[in-house]
């Protein structure tokens, strides 16, 4: 029970900040439709399956933190390509982003969340005296 | 209201994009390229078979599961002697 | 009228695939949760229930394997005269038979079938039948010839047998010739995610875990009361999963009872394994659906997870149906909470990443598996998901055609095993 205490207390903390970055992602005018559900799909797994796992609160919070701007810069970026190529090729370009946008708008959550687990995975396997 | 995009701003988004989707596959293919966790993974408990056994056997690799608490310590050292004694087996 | 057909039909995708997402996210948090108990493995020291098991090893053209395997069997902790092997070579073409000979000489428990080619069934499930004759043990335990198992396999898995409504117990495949190349690499991962969480979390959970085919064990009077193997589906471990259940038992998966397989090396293999699994799951379908759902032996989680189970082949064809309706919705401006949904199919996409388990199920089984870089490879399970798409259309279409027109166009594609794994066990 002591063991699992900790866990709980980071996945309070996890939700709270997560529940944070969500509505100031929800009330920002500089974001886009698609982006707002997909962060708040990143905050909620990552929270949910990270924070339970071995490693330090700061860790984890520092990578939410990041993994947050990343998907920021990735919608915002990928937004404005598609309002520029579109504005140049028109229709037929829409067509090809509705057909890649579901892949390319998850591409970076599944990087950032593998890289976030190998790290957490390092670290816990280093304090065992195991080196990957 | 967003002015109307030049054609410079058009490669540097496309590169952009290119970029950013390069470094997302980044991790993967350096994995790929020098692997450094290429597996594969030990089948659990093999090591203490090994060792009731007295079989003595080389496994390259060195993955334990979290769950039974391995004291990995122990199990990387016992590894270590078992990779030293000569392979009874051939 | 056809958008809003399209619209409704959009939205009972949309929910079914997303009710395999959150099935999936309940499974990892389930392992997850779990993962934190100590418990108690069985081993040689604490065994006490010790019935005889026959070992059947159906094996055609793997001269470059069988031996390993065959070494193996002389190897396990298991008492050997409560043991009887099995080998069944099935027409082998190369010097598989002069192999296991050589074995069944030097030990009394190694029994060896010889098929010829015309008492050749062409599927696994006719070389396993064959088998099943001359197994007189209590429990019949299956292996591939290109699997090399924990030496304690047997006292693991039988111990689940002790509870007689235990019918069958799966154990854990873990790939061998992971560092091979790419192909290899990645089916790894699918192993782990599909292994270590999917089937950990049902066993868990009391729903469904899946016969694999190999690394199994089953009762034999409830093998042979059921008329063993089904020779006429490609995935008789998934058929004989159901049967089992549907005769009144369960099965369990024991994650401690691990073996080792020599996964496919490129990725034609993997089109041809894919596409034979993939058939045999969409008849198992149709064979079982509709008895799981009236069944009186199955709890309702239980009738959920196995529909959910044996329809989840048909997933990456609705998936690009989805994608398609949703690119044509897109045009047709669709009031702004569908709009909200299309968002929802790319998540739904990344929940059958790989063999159907989504990225953060890989993940976390491999975390759980003490795995570090290997979870960089993720991404690139995208795709093996693009290639699976176009697998199960195939697959799907070939059994419509055969249904359709009555040809035979269902054939059991064998896998060809190199014995590259060899170099990671024998030194």
């Amino acid at each position: 029970m002591e063991e699992d205490g900790w866990r709980i207390k980071h996945l309070i903390f996890g939700f709270f900040t997560g529940a944070i970055a969500s509505y100031m992602l929800l009330s920002s005018p500089y974001i886009g439709n698609e982006s707002a559900p997909m962060l708040m799909i990143f905050n909620f797994l990552f929270v949910s399956l990270i924070f339970p796992l071995n490693g330090t609160l700061k860790t984890k919070l520092s990578m939410l933190l990041i993994g947050n701007v990343t998907g920021l810069v990735w919608n915002n970026l990928f937004s404005l390509f598609a309002y520029t190529v579109a504005y140049y090729f028109g229709e037929v370009f829409n067509t090809l982003y509705m057909i890649l946008s579901p892949i390319a708008n998850l591409v970076w959550i599944v990087s950032f969340w593998s890289i976030s687990l190998t790290a957490l995975a390092n670290s816990r396997n280093t304090r065992a005296g195991v080196k990957a | 209201m967003i002015p109307p995009p030049t054609s410079t701003t058009l490669i540097t988004l496309c590169f952009g994009v290119l970029i950013f989707i390069f470094i997302m596959f980044l991790p993967a293919l350096l994995e790929l390229k020098k692997p450094k966790d290429a597996g594969p993974r030990m089948i659990l408990n093999d090591v203490a078979v090994l060792q009731q056994l007295q079989i003595v056997q080389k496994i390259p690799i060195a993955n334990m599961e979290e769950d039974l608490r391995f004291d990995q310590t122990v199990v990387k050292k016992i590894a270590n002697v078992i990779a030293m004694l000569p392979n009874l087996e051939t | 009228m056809i958008t809003k057909l399209l619209e409704v039909f959009f939205l009972i995708l949309t929910a079914l695939m997303t009710t395999y997402l959150i099935r999936h996210f309940i499974f990892t948090l389930t392992v997850l949760k779990n993962a934190q108990k100590r418990k108690k493995a069985v081993t040689v020291e604490n065994t006490t229930y010790q019935p005889t098991v026959s070992t059947l090893i159906p094996a055609r053209n793997e001269e470059q394997v069988i031996g390993r395997i065959l070494q193996r069997m002389t190897e396990l902790t298991y008492p050997k005269d409560k043991m009887q092997i099995i080998v069944i070579d099935d027409a082998s073409t190369d010097d598989t038979g002069k192999i296991v000979e050589e074995y069944a000489k030097n030990y009394s428990y190694i029994k060896v079938i010889h098929r010829t080619s015309k008492e050749w069934g062409k599927v696994k499930a006719s070389a396993l039948n064959a088998g099943l004759k001359y197994a007189k043990s209590e429990i019949v335990l299956c292996f591939d010839a290109d699997y090399y198992s924990q030496a304690d396999i047997i006292e693991k898995l039988v111990a689940e047998f002790v509870d007689p409504k235990v019918g069958a117990v799966q154990g854990r495949v873990t790939v061998l010739n992971e560092p091979q190349n790419i192909v290899t690499r990645l089916v790894a991962l699918e192993r782990v995610g599909g292994y270590r969480i999917d089937q950990q979390a049902r066993d868990s959970l009391g729903l469904i875990p899946q016969l694999g085919g190999t690394a199994f064990a089953i009762r034999r009077k409830l093998l042979e009361s059921l008329g063993g193997w089904d020779e006429s589906i490609l995935a008789e471990d998934t058929d004989l999963t159901f049967r089992v259940y549907l005769a009144g038992y369960k099965v369990r998966y024991v994650n401690d009872a691990e073996c080792y397989e020599e996964a496919v090396e490129n990725w034609r293999a993997y089109w041809k394994q894919r596409c034979r699994w993939a058939k045999g799951h969409m008849q198992c379908a149709f064979k079982h659906s509709l008895k799981v759902l009236k069944s009186n032996n199955l709890l309702l989680k239980k009738k959920i997870d196995g529909l959910l189970l044996l329809n989840v082949y048909f997933m990456p064809i609705l998936i690009w149906i989805s994608w398609i309706i949703s690119v044509l919705l897109f045009f047709s401006k669709p009031p702004q909470w569908l709009n909200a949904l299309l968002t929802t199919i790319p998540l739904s996409f990344y929940s059958f990443v790989g063999n159907f388990a989504p990225f953060f199920e890989v993940g976390m089984g491999a975390y759980l598996d003490g795995r570090t870089r290997a979870c960089w490879l993720i991404p690139l399970l995208i795709f093996m998901f693009l290639y699976n798409i176009v697998i199960c259309t195939k697959a799907f279409t070939d059994l419509l055609t055969s249904k359709i027109f009555g040809k035979h166009t269902i054939t059991w594609d064998k896998t060809v095993h190199s014995g590259s794994g060899n170099s990671y066990i024998m030194k």
